[in-house]
């Protein structure tokens, strides 16, 4: 099934990833796929949140695998899943054919801004507000926009 | 008041092009309705019984007058000439066509203004105190962490597709106005004598249909970490919070079925393993978001004229009902009335917006808030420009001096608007309110909130209403069940059921019945509130029990 990874490649390669449930405990998990290479979390439906975090939690307990998001995703949930920690996604031929490449790559430049400080593939607000904050800090300037 | 900095414009013009192209892809099928509908409601479009309403955030309820005018204009270009202000502090318009909405956004963004995140299963528009910054009773403003909060749950990546939706309130002062025990959390600025100003944390409050109280989860937390320990609650709700059943997805029974006890410890431990330094905030940050929230240069002025105008009754009762004491002396926070006598609580029409925009910019420093009482307040008026506004406010129907009284009705859309609705609540709002049309009665009855819901989803907050109204529908007949006893504040009582659910056109017969009941049985100074808890529930009960007929006692 068609596979889209973090930075826009399109893969069609059939592999071995081992997939777990997105309810799954993360001391049950390192303990049998720590090592895993490919590590797959199922997305039920592409309103089930839960894989987010559980993706978090596995990059805090130290996965160092791919991870990868399999399920009914859409292109809009792009960024908000490589800032969690996913690596790629693999959607259903049905869903590809309806939402293409290029909708996924369009969907991950429309939004360039975050007020998220993460592994996120946008630009953090707060940081950017910091480095201005210290360019600006010799005029004692913060602007004030109307 | 905050204004948005070149980035937090730059973020909602990026969000309008990111939905116009969304609604683009809808169109064109490359969306269907299940994948475009989260996307659709987390930018403040619902689909209700008649069109699309279209919810606006106002957040913590602090507007501008420029802002104000903008709301009129969209009142006045795309809906109907009117605007109803929410229980939670927003605007709402109900008669909006899909196809005009990304126009819609982008005269809102052009002064700081969106939907995002207003409706859907996301971190909800965060509200606070509508007396923040004035009050007397105040510890902190709580609007900077509001607007804290408003940011870094702004498009999180983790939370956008939570079991349901999420609401946060924040108060700063002893007494809660942000009703925040009935919130998913509710966030209290406490001033301890060790750590200095923090914040209290409760989690698990909520009405709907299952009314829950909110609990302490956290005694203390600091500015600094307070973002994080918000993010280790989410993640503890997004990742247990049940999603087999919708009535059940709350984070309210999250706490019920795990236990207070295990469901902090669970925070906790998640809390104790996160890394929060991507969100813990530093001292500049914080620094230039409380700038924003300086009090405007308030003059002292002479009280001359308003002493004078005491002499007038009306304006007397303005004054009384309408208006508490400013930090700054010689002024005073004024709220204007949106429940006229007979009117749709909320609503205000595009000329009364333009005309509050105009009043708001001579007597307030241009600065307004809703408040989820659905009632708009002036924060900055000199006692001595008071008798002005108040003709001014007059001229415009906005005047009632009925400001917690028994005409100040909170009520949601209901049956005239709400796809969910099983009964209406507007038309039972203007009956009470007519039949309680009497000022000297008003007077005489005091302070009592009356709370009207159109469904068990409780929009209205029915539970915590002192009067609470709670419109079903039974073998096709609309349907109303009274509770009393209900209280909004830090001591959240929920309200009793009086007996069962009655006819419409004998709501506000037994409404009479019941306050009639309470000038009877009360002793002097006592508010409904106190005798219902003197005396308990069965001491109204008669007022139930003789439907039809009003007893002899109660002449
Ligand atoms: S309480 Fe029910 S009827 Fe009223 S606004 Fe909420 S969902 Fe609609």
């Amino acid at each position: 099934m068609p596979i889209i990874d973090k930075e826009g490649n399109f893969l069609a390669v059939a592999d071995n990833v081992e997939t777990i449930s997105n309810s799954a405990a993360i001391a049950d998990v390192m303990a049998q796929f720590a090592n895993a290479e490919i590590l797959g979390i199922i997305f039920p439906t592409h309103h089930d949140g839960r894989g987010y975090s559980l993706t978090k939690k596995l990059r805090r307990a130290g996965f160092n695998g791919k991870l990868r998001a399999i399920g009914p995703l859409i292109p809009d949930q792009f960024s908000d899943l490589i800032a969690c920690g996913f690596d790629e996604i693999e959607i259903s031929d049905e869903q590809f054919l309806r939402q293409p490449l290029v909708q996924w790559l369009a969907a991950k430049e429309i939004s360039q801004h975050s007020y998220q400080n993460n592994n996120s593939t946008k630009t953090s607000i707060f940081q950017s507000r910091r480095q201005k904050i210290a360019a600006n800090r010799h005029l004692n300037l913060v602007r004030e926009l109307p | 008041m905050y204004r948005y900095d070149e980035f937090d414009a730059a973020f909602v013009a990026s969000r309008n092009a990111q939905f116009a192209n969304q609604v683009a892809r809808r169109l064109d099928g490359s969306l269907s309705e299940d994948e475009f509908r989260p996307i659709r409601l987390r930018n403040g479009v619902y689909l209700q019984l008649h069109a699309y309403m279209l919810r606006i955030a106002i957040p913590y309820g602090t507007l501008s007058a420029k802002q104000m005018r903008v709301l009129a204009q969209i009142g006045a270009k795309y809906d109907k000439g009117y605007g109803h202000f929410t229980t939670r502090q927003n605007i709402q318009f109900n008669w909006i066509k899909l196809i005009d909405v990304p126009q819609i956004l982008a005269e809102l963004a052009e002064v700081s203004m969106h939907c995002i995140q207003t409706s859907g299963n996301c971190i909800r528009n965060v509200t606070a105190d509508h007396f923040a910054g004035i009050a007397k009773d105040e510890i902190a403003d709580p609007r900077p962490i509001a607007e804290l909060i408003r940011q870094w749950s702004t498009e999180h990546p983790e939370f956008l597709y939570l079991p349901r939706k999420f609401k946060i309130a924040v108060t700063g002062a002893s007494a809660d106005r942000a009703v925040i025990r009935a919130h998913d959390i509710g966030i209290q600025i406490i001033d301890d004598v060790k750590r200095g100003i923090g914040f209290r944390i409760y989690a698990g409050g909520g009405l709907g249909r299952t009314p829950v109280i909110g609990k302490i989860i956290k005694e203390f937390v600091t500015h600094e970490k307070l973002l994080g320990y918000l993010e280790a609650v989410l993640r503890t709700y997004n990742s247990e919070g049940r999603r087999d059943n919708k009535y059940k997805a709350r984070i309210k029974i999250l706490v019920n079925e795990t236990g207070l006890e295990e469901f902090i410890k669970q925070v906790e431990a998640e809390y104790a393993i996160s890394d929060t330094s991507s969100v813990d905030v530093d001292a500049d940050e914080i620094a230039r978001i409380n700038a924003y929230f300086a009090l405007p240069k308030l003059l002292g002025r002479s009280e001359t004229k308003y002493d004078a105008a005491l002499n007038d009754s009306a304006f007397a009762d303005f004054a009384k009902y309408n208006t508490i004491p400013h930090k700054i002396d010689g002024y005073v926070a004024t709220t204007i009335s949106l429940k006229p006598i007979g009117g749709i609580p909320g609503d205000a029409t595009s000329t009364q917006m333009l005309a509050i925009a105009d009043l708001a910019d001579k007597y307030s420093s241009g600065e307004i808030r809703i408040t989820h009482h659905q009632n708009i307040v002036f924060p900055h008026v000199a006692k001595d420009d008071l008798p002005e506004l108040c003709a001014a406010l007059g001229a415009m129907g906005l005047a009632t001096a009925n400001v917690g009284l028994i005409s100040d009705i909170i009520a949601c859309p209901g049956l005239d608007y709400c796809a969910l609705a099983t009964a209406r609540s507007i038309p039972i709002a203007q009956e009470i309110s007519k039949r309680f049309e009497s000022s000297q009665k008003q007077a005489e009855i005091g302070n009592i909130s009356i709370n009207i819901s159109g469904c068990i989803n409780a929009c209205a907050h029915h539970h915590i209403g002192n009067i609470g109204i709670l419109g079903l529908e039974k073998s096709g007949r609309e349907n109303y069940q009274i509770t009393i006893g209900g209280d909004a504040t830090l001591d959240m009582a929920l309200g009793e059921r009086l007996g069962p659910g009655i006819d419409a056109e004998d709501v506000p017969d037994t409404i009479e019945r019941i306050i009639n009941r309470y000038l009877h049985l009360r002793e002097e100074g006592e508010e409904f509130i106190d005798t219902y808890r003197r005396l308990g529930i069965e001491h109204f009960r008669v007022a139930f029990a003789n439907q039809g007929q009003i007893l002899s006692e109660d002449l």
